[in-house]
């Protein structure tokens, strides 16, 4: 397998904020990545260093082999749809088709128009006069109809109804099938996309704490509910993530794979278990206290 | 080379800022000088010209918040969105000068619009053989254009607060240098430097500042991030 | 999103299930051609590698072969095999947690033999 991305020990920080934190991943050819995590995490951070629109503090950073910053060969087979990617003021959709080709090589045209019907975008209209969901469109439409070899979006949903979510899913999916290319996902919102991703990457407060294939992680986590006593001894040398008291009950989620032996024993003790979703998993590991619940609404 | 063409292109998607608004200006400006002139009735030579090139200086600070993140969101190289945009201004600035001097042409041959108007012949910056005319005006189109740039450039790097204090050591530095110059009794000598100027120092001058402006411009570019 | 997958165990194992669901249904009869995996990951809005590895997963059990060039195809004879292996299934995850509650609550075999007779009637 090809590395597209390699990062070593990458740190950015704002002042005496730490960004990104000592972060250190590759990337291979192909494959659909999530990089989620929390806003505020790093994600975003780590999306403009690798497309050399911010700068490092420490590490080492390389994508397609090279370092990219000023790098053509690198930046022209990159496309990344930011969330605040900003449009001159006077660009419509039509003006965007008609620049968009000139930065990304493999730009398809046809697909282009395609998508701009499918989406329902009105050519003529001013981009900054779009809505939120519009504008979100125009970004999954030169995301999509670039083909770059490493596209990235960054909440490349935000605004969209359920329809045009699900035609998004649709022909990012398509055409992936037809043109493989290395693509990130970066979201808050994991349970939409997390079906879509073969490799998942969790930020925490600028820490990477999971870099794993996704299908690796689901039934990882399980959740133990029962009297607090009981509970409490069978967590006994299990990596806890989640604690939840309820009455008399107590409710913990562990990571790591259940052994015949532990399902019969918290059988034993009159314990339930039940599967906890990637989605929850990731919410627990990420610190679910503050604020992320109003978020995930 | 296709992205250097698709920034010139991006600029000038916008061809109301880039082509019909310093004429526009620059109409209004006349109008306004014609009527003066066709009142007072004597000869008459106004700096409305200078209006054009006010407003390449408040095109050189729009251009850059504009059209840089959106280029460097779609992955221009800084290198190339320099390149682009200069050729953007060479091309519209070579083009509305040519068009003065068609302008002004006319002018000398409609005997100054029947007025003694003279708007578009200015003594001192027009005086001179064409190719003279063609690069006083250009070099000033330039320098008024990068002018703006490079106040937009110092912005993007070092935000609202660096343009402050940027403008703040400007004018202490300005301040400081001519108290020198006074202190030492040279004021003098180097008024008498400005008044011996010929236009044509004057041009490669302003054409020498531009250069600094642009090598500035691109340094900060360079380094500005998101 | 019409088929969301149980996002709390391997989506790859619940494909291969959905497979042999249609096998056993009679959906997709024996040396019948099965979707392709860009047909399934679109279908069911999932990432294409973890069909892939859904779709070997019944490919090691020799119940799908590839047909180079074609596609995968549902081998003959497996219908009875997933049929037996499932009533395994059954007896594990029904039966026995079945015989096991029924102990709990008192009840006896032969009142659970009725019982389950009595469910059986049920339309």
């Amino acid at each position: 397998m090809n590395k597209i991305v390699e990062v070593v020990g990458l740190s950015k920080q704002f002042g005496k904020v730490n960004a990104i934190d000592n972060v250190s991943f590759t990337l291979e050819e192909g494959k659909i990545y999530g990089l989620l995590g929390r806003n505020g995490a790093g994600k975003t951070s780590i999306m403009h260093i690798l497309t050399a629109q911010l700068f490092k503090t420490s590490g080492e950073i390389k994508v397609f082999g090279e370092d990219p910053y000023e790098n053509e060969r690198v930046l022209k087979q990159i496309c990344f749809i930011k969330e605040s990617q900003r449009y001159p003021d006077m660009f419509r959709m039509e003006d965007v088709l008609k620049v968009s080709p000139m930065f990304f090589p493999n730009w398809d045209r046809k697909f282009a128009n395609e998508l701009v019907e499918l989406f329902n975008l009105p050519l003529k209209q001013r981009i900054r006069k779009l809505s939120r969901g519009m504008l979100s469109a125009v970004g999954i439409i030169v995301g999509l109809a670039s083909r770059a070899p490493l596209t990235i979006f960054d909440e490349p949903y935000l605004g969209l109804d359920a329809v045009a979510r699900s035609l998004f899913y649709n022909k990012l999916l398509e055409d992936y099938a037809e043109h493989p290319r290395t693509i990130i996902l970066s979201t808050h919102l994991i349970d939409e996309v997390s079906q879509l991703l073969e490799h998942v990457l969790v930020l925490d407060r600028g820490r990477l704490i999971l870099n794993e294939e996704a299908e690796a992680l689901r039934g990882r986590a399980s959740k133990i509910v029962g009297s607090a006593a009981k509970v409490e001894f069978f967590l006994a040398g299990k990596q806890v993530i989640h604690r939840e008291p309820f009455g008399g009950l107590s409710s913990a989620t562990i990571l790591g794979a259940l052994t015949a032996e532990d399902r019969a024993r918290a059988s034993e003790l009159g314990l339930e278990i039940a599967p906890v979703s990637l989605q929850q998993m990731i919410v627990h590991l990420t610190g679910s206290k503050s604020g992320n619940k109003e978020e995930a609404l | 080379m296709s992205r250097v063409a698709g920034i010139v292109k991006t600029h000038l998607t916008d061809l109301w800022s880039w082509a019909m608004m310093p004429w526009l200006i620059l109409g209004i400006s006349f109008t306004v000088n014609v009527i003066i002139g066709a009142s007072v009735g004597d000869k008459i030579e106004t700096g409305g010209l200078s209006s054009i090139y006010v407003y390449m200086l408040v095109l050189g600070v729009g251009s850059v918040g504009q059209t840089f993140p959106f280029l460097i969101g779609f992955g221009a190289r800084r290198k190339d969105y320099f390149l682009g945009t200069t050729a953007t201004i060479a091309l519209i600035g070579a083009g509305s000068v040519i068009l003065l001097l068609i302008l002004g042409y006319v002018e000398r041959q409609t005997g100054y619009w029947g007025i003694e108007l003279h708007f578009f012949n200015i003594s001192y910056v027009t005086d001179g053989p064409l190719i003279q005319k063609f690069w006083v005006l250009f070099s000033m189109m330039l320098h008024f254009f990068f002018v703006g740039f490079a106040i937009s450039s110092i912005y993007r790097k070092f935000g609202r607060d660096g343009l402050f204090f940027f403008f703040i050591a400007f004018g202490v530095a300005i301040t400081f240098a001519v108290y020198l110059l006074s202190v030492f009794d040279r004021l003098r000598a180097v008024f008498d430097w400005f008044v011996d100027l010929t236009v044509l120092g004057l041009a490669n001058g302003l054409f020498l500042l531009t250069l600094v402006y642009v090598g500035l411009s691109y340094l900060l570019l360079r380094k500005a991030s998101f | 999103m019409t088929f969301h997958m149980d996002d709390s165990r391997p989506i790859f194992m619940q494909i291969a299930e959905r497979i042999e669901n249609d096998i056993i249904e009679g959906r997709l009869p024996e040396e019948s051609q099965v979707p392709s995996t860009n047909q399934f990951a679109a279908f069911y809005q999932i990432n294409p590698a973890t069909v892939m590895k859904g779709v070997n997963l019944l490919v090691d059990q020799e119940i799908l072969y590839k047909k180079r060039g074609i596609g995968m195809f549902v081998a003959t004879g497996v219908r009875e095999k997933i049929v037996e292996k499932r009533k395994e299934q059954f007896f594990e995850q029904y039966v026995v947690t079945m015989v096991k509650e029924a102990e709990k609550l008192g009840i006896n075999e032969e009142q659970l033999t009725e019982m389950v007779k009595r469910g059986a009637k049920k339309p």
